[in-house]
């Protein structure tokens, strides 16, 4: 595979360029044949790959260090919890966190989201209050909050977007009453690949005293992080799109707000003393990781971390944003292709629809050609009616990524409208 | 285009999802019923008239993946004038021909030009396309008024192997790895030990873990194709991985007699 590493000449250059094929190298699932063909793995924003560094510490830390972590008065679960504050620790650096307490581990965005709604929303939302998202919200940034409206009589407001899928940042701060309580907004959108102006947005809120919630799910893998910069109350993210394991995720939250917040689940290791008549909670973030927490996924989103801090997110950033601009130019080129996501600040994720094509039959006739995309509504339904479409196809890029991928699919695609037409 | 696509989408199939049949509201009748496939959000409405227990009058609505949109079309068309039992069986028929793997020659008469589905089976996630325009007419029959979604539908897919069926495969694999040639020793690469490790899942997975016998060849490749082409065509296989490794490194003494004796070794 060559290197692509075309910087533009208004980009800072990177520490050093990604070389892709050494990078490749680090995931052994892209090794292999589907279906007589090499893989061509384009469905990151569902899930990322692997390297081989974040399999073998899964691997070496059941092998040498395992034991449950925080309760044990022995070695091994000394080194356990040592190698789990550690990953705690990464997290921190990797986010530009202020302190490592302000790092909750949990299963996924989606827990994150829904940690928070029940908890800290539980606590500040009223009837008649207002929560307000947006229009291009994955599911799982949507249905906690009408959870949480529908238990409290709050409102949810929707902040609209433009026909190129960016937020119309006027029309959202309209959006802004004295009633709104929280902001929770899309740092990426797994559809558009829109990368929303957090900054902004932030800034907006907080002029209207209304903390936000950021979805960071897909923009961890992708954009170089600092919380305290962008200066959001609550960051949430998904650790195997961020190329480590399944099961665990992290909910970022300011220790001032997480300190007021109530517990989530009530259980082991979120409590300071129990007796029938009263519990008195742990610290924070002790008291939001009840039970025995996902310690090999914990020790092993550190090891991804690492991984990926190695290559260097400006480096990332950069390759991908060469590989974007390139798919963009060679699906703009099929006629009877429409790109849905046009924004002018994008990572890579690339919606389409074929006029004559169904997102399904196009993706069977790709995965017949071994490239792996996803067809759906991404869920994100409210998003495809807002396009006007019941589903897109959708291709998803990855630092180990080439241009040579985006030919095969770029080839794939017109051999299924030519197929169908 | 290959083969195995063709097989799937029928020139038939293909004519239905451009110019679909009885594709309309049916004015005059409240016997409807709608179906969603959540997974990729086909969504399909069927009208319905039946007169003394037989379908005078079917009709359909939706926007769908062209397997979908056919099978709604050329149900339509099958089912208009027969009797409702008729129905009911003729839905038996097209659903064993999706997931059954045995189809006895009987059966596909009575399925008529409704056959074109059989290469469906072959793609167990797409077998709810095709059912799902008959679950619904099914609930238009029972004048059953909630959605039809295809998550609440039996699992379809292959059944999982027998232990007996899985050695059988073994052994048609090894036939097969025997037919494939090293380009640079003329003797099969199972003999010559490339074959690391052979796996027949009871889902009709072959998983082949192999080398080569040196590293940086540059017909790697090809090799690798030839042997997923050719194992690829045993029955009852529902997909082939074939993995290569190069640890441990190949070396001669992983030969076979018979290889060794070919060789003059
Ligand atoms: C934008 C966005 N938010 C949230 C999620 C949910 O993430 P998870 O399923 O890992 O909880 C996803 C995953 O697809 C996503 O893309």
């Amino acid at each position: 595979m060559r290197p692509s590493q075309g910087n533009g000449p208004n980009q800072r250059s990177p520490r050093s360029p990604l070389d892709v094929s050494r990078t490749r190298e680090d995931f052994p699932i892209l090794k292999q044949l589907v279906r007589g063909k090499p893989l061509v793995y384009l469905d990151n924003a569902a899930s990322a790959q692997k390297p081989q560094a974040v399999i073998d510490a899964l691997s070496h830390f059941y092998s040498t260090n395992y034991a449950n972590v925080h309760r044990g008065i022995h070695w091994l679960s000394e080194r356990a919890t040592e190698t789990f504050e550690a990953a705690r620790r990464s997290v921190q650096r990797f986010i530009g966190a202020a302190e490592a307490n302000e790092i909750i581990f949990v299963r996924g965005t989606t827990e994150a989201i829904n940690l928070v709604a029940q908890t800290y929303g539980r606590t500040h939302v009223q009837a008649g209050d207002e929560i307000l998202i947006s229009t291009m919200e994955h599911h799982s940034n949507i249905v906690p909050w009408q959870m949480l409206c529908q238990a409290t009589g709050a409102v949810l407001r929707v902040a609209p977007i433009n026909d190129e899928g960016e937020l119309l940042l006027d029309e959202f701060e309209k959006l802004l009453h004295p009633r709104t309580k929280l902001v929770a907004i899309a740092h990426v959108s797994n559809v558009l690949g829109t990368i929303n102006p957090i900054r902004k947005i932030v800034e907006i809120a907080h002029r209207h005293q209304v903390p936000v919630l950021v979805d960071g799910a897909q923009a961890a893998p992708h954009v170089a992080l600092d919380v305290q910069a962008l200066d959001c109350d609550f960051y949430a993210f998904s650790g195997h799109k961020l190329f480590g394991p399944t099961g665990v995720g992290v909910l970022y939250g300011k220790a001032s707000l997480l300190e007021a917040m109530p517990p989530y689940q009530g259980g082991g290791h979120m409590i300071q003393s129990v007796t029938f008549e009263k519990t008195i909670y742990n610290k924070v973030p002790d008291r939001f990781e009840a039970g025995t927490p996902n310690i090999a996924g914990v020790v092993g989103l550190g090891v991804a971390i690492d991984y990926v801090s190695e290559i260097g997110l400006e480096a990332i950033t950069a390759y991908e944003r060469e590989l974007l601009a390139y798919a963009m130019d060679q699906l703009s080129r099929i006629s009877g292709l429409r790109l849905i996501g046009t924004a002018k600040e994008k990572a890579g994720v690339l919606s389409f629809v074929a006029d004559e094509v169904h997102p399904h039959d196009l993706g069977t006739i790709l995965d017949n050609e071994g490239i792996a995309i996803r067809a759906g509504h991404h869920c994100a339904q409210p998003l495809m009616s807002r396009f006007g479409v019941l589903a897109t196809a959708r291709a998803s890029l990855a630092f180990y990524n080439t241009r040579e991928e985006i030919d095969a699919l770029t080839t794939g695609i017109r051999t299924a409208i030519e197929f169908f037409t | 285009m290959t083969l195995d696509m063709r097989e799937l989408y029928q020139e038939a199939i293909l004519d239905h999802n451009r110019k679909p049949r009885n594709f309309h509201k049916l004015e005059g009748t409240s016997r409807t019923a709608e179906g969603y496939n959540p997974l990729c959000g086909d969504k399909v409405k069927i009208y319905l008239k039946i007169e003394n227990d037989r379908v005078s009058d079917v009709s359909f609505e939706g926007s769908g993946c062209a397997i979908s949109i056919a099978a709604a079309s050329m149900m339509t068309e099958s089912v208009k004038g027969r009797t409702l039992s008729a129905v009911q069986r003729l839905f038996e028929k097209f659903h064993a021909l999706l997931t059954d793997e045995a189809d006895a020659g009987s059966e596909l008469i009575e399925l008529g030009k409704l056959v074109v589905f059989a290469g469906v089976r072959e793609f167990p996630v797409r077998v709810k396309c095709a059912t799902l325009p008959w679950h619904t007419l099914r609930a238009a029959i029972g004048n059953k008024p909630e959605t039809v979604s295809t998550d609440a539908l039996p699992l379809s897919g292959r059944p999982s192997l027998t232990t007996n069926r899985v050695r059988e495969i073994e052994n048609k694999v090894i036939e097969v790895l025997r037919t494939v040639c090293d380009p640079e020793i003329p003797v099969n690469i199972y003999d010559l030990g490339l074959i690391y490790g052979l796996a027949v899942e009871p889902s009709g997975t072959v998983a082949i873990r192999m080398t080569l016998t040196a590293p940086g060849c540059p017909v790697a490749w090809m090799i690798l194709r030839e042997v997923d082409r050719k194992v690829r065509t045993i029955p009852g296989i529902a997909d082939v991985k074939v993995d290569l490794t190069w640890d441990p490194p190949w070396s001669r003494d992983r030969m076979s007699e018979v290889a060794k004796l070919q060789l003059g070794l």
